[in-house]
């Protein structure tokens, strides 16, 4: 049970994982302003890149919040 | 009415008791559908060179709304059918009847906005009555409704101050979506936003709410290493879109 036993250096970089995972919810809700500001200037390729960037950062604070049971 | 009074269920939690609470409940009623009349029905069936039936049944609306609220306390089955079914149709009977000016184009984005905001505190505000309604078989014994359920812990001050971030996150997207002028791209920036605000307020919900139920906290290379694809492909967007941006 590695969980169980972390030291507490370890534990202040999960709190600072746990403030990234803010951080990139955050930066996501930027992401998507841009891309929808850019559907509206019709900048097709622009909104489809600040969208993709947005999903990829909801993702991360994703997998970041909540590991795989078989990541090692 | 003082029999249907004593039917009524009391209100624990207010020290507010008869007229004072009916005067209360019928505010809560008709403050806001006045103000959802005012933003979208009554300002465009209003307006210069609106035909005669438009107006009929725009007031009729408001005065349906009137007395819904006004028979709350004394006949509240009757209240509920005049002041929501009966404002509801009546305010869409306008709307069908005044439809060219309810064109997309000819809408002010702050105007709806206000409007619907107007329209979620109207169905609120019924909503609250719900807590007076006459006492019903699945009552306890003693004639109250039963007490709900107690909350087990309360979430720290950082969780509520998550998911306030989350929450301004996903407003953003969505008041964006506002500023789109052409009628074919405001509709897909809106189904866009409304997709990202949905997303980003489950994310902000299981980023306030999930780190605070683990009961041991992972090792960081188990948090960080299910992320790296994630992270990877977002760095090499980031730089591909810098590199876009230079070569443009």
């Amino acid at each position: 049970m590695a969980a169980a036993q972390i030291s507490g250096e370890e534990q202040e970089v999960n709190k600072a994982i746990d403030a990234l995972c803010i951080v990139l919810v955050v930066a996501s809700g930027g992401a998507f302003t841009f891309g929808v500001r850019a559907i509206g200037t019709g900048d097709d390729l622009l909104a489809l890149y600040w969208l993709v960037v947005g999903a990829l950062l909801l993702r991360a604070a994703v997998e970041m919040l909540r590991p795989r049971s078989g990541a090692k | 009415m003082g029999r249907e009074l004593a039917s009524l269920l009391p209100m624990a939690e207010a020290p507010t008791r008869g007229e004072t609470r009916h005067l209360l409940l019928a505010t809560n009623v008709a403050l806001p559908g006045a103000y959802a009349w005012l933003t979208t029905v009554g300002h465009p069936a209003l307006a210069r060179g609106v035909s005669g039936w438009p107006r009929v049944t725009a007031y009729g609306a408001l005065l349906a709304l009137a007395a819904g609220a006004l028979l709350l306390g004394r006949y509240p089955r009757v209240a509920r059918a005049v002041g929501v079914i009966g404002f509801v149709a009546l305010c869409v009977m306008t709307w069908v009847l005044i439809e060219p000016r309810l064109d997309p184009e000819r809408l002010d984005p702050v105007r709806a906005a206000c409007g619907a905001v107007g329209w979620a505190l109207f169905a609120l505000g019924w909503g609250a009555t719900e807590r007076f309604r006459p006492i019903q078989a699945d009552s306890d014994d003693d004639g109250t409704r039963a007490k709900p359920l107690a909350a087990r812990g309360r979430l720290p001050r950082s969780a509520v101050i998550a998911m306030g971030l989350g929450l301004v996150a996903a407003l953003a997207p969505w008041l964006a979506a506002w500023q789109v002028k052409r009628p074919e791209h405001a509709l897909f920036a809106h189904g866009a936003a409304l997709a990202a605000a949905i997303a980003i307020v489950i994310v902000a919900s299981r980023v306030a709410i999930e780190r605070e139920q683990r009961p041991t906290r992972p090792a960081v290379r188990h948090r960080v290493r299910p992320a790296m694809s994630s992270l990877s492909a977002l760095a090499f967007v980031l730089a591909a879109g810098v590199v876009w941006l230079l070569l443009r």
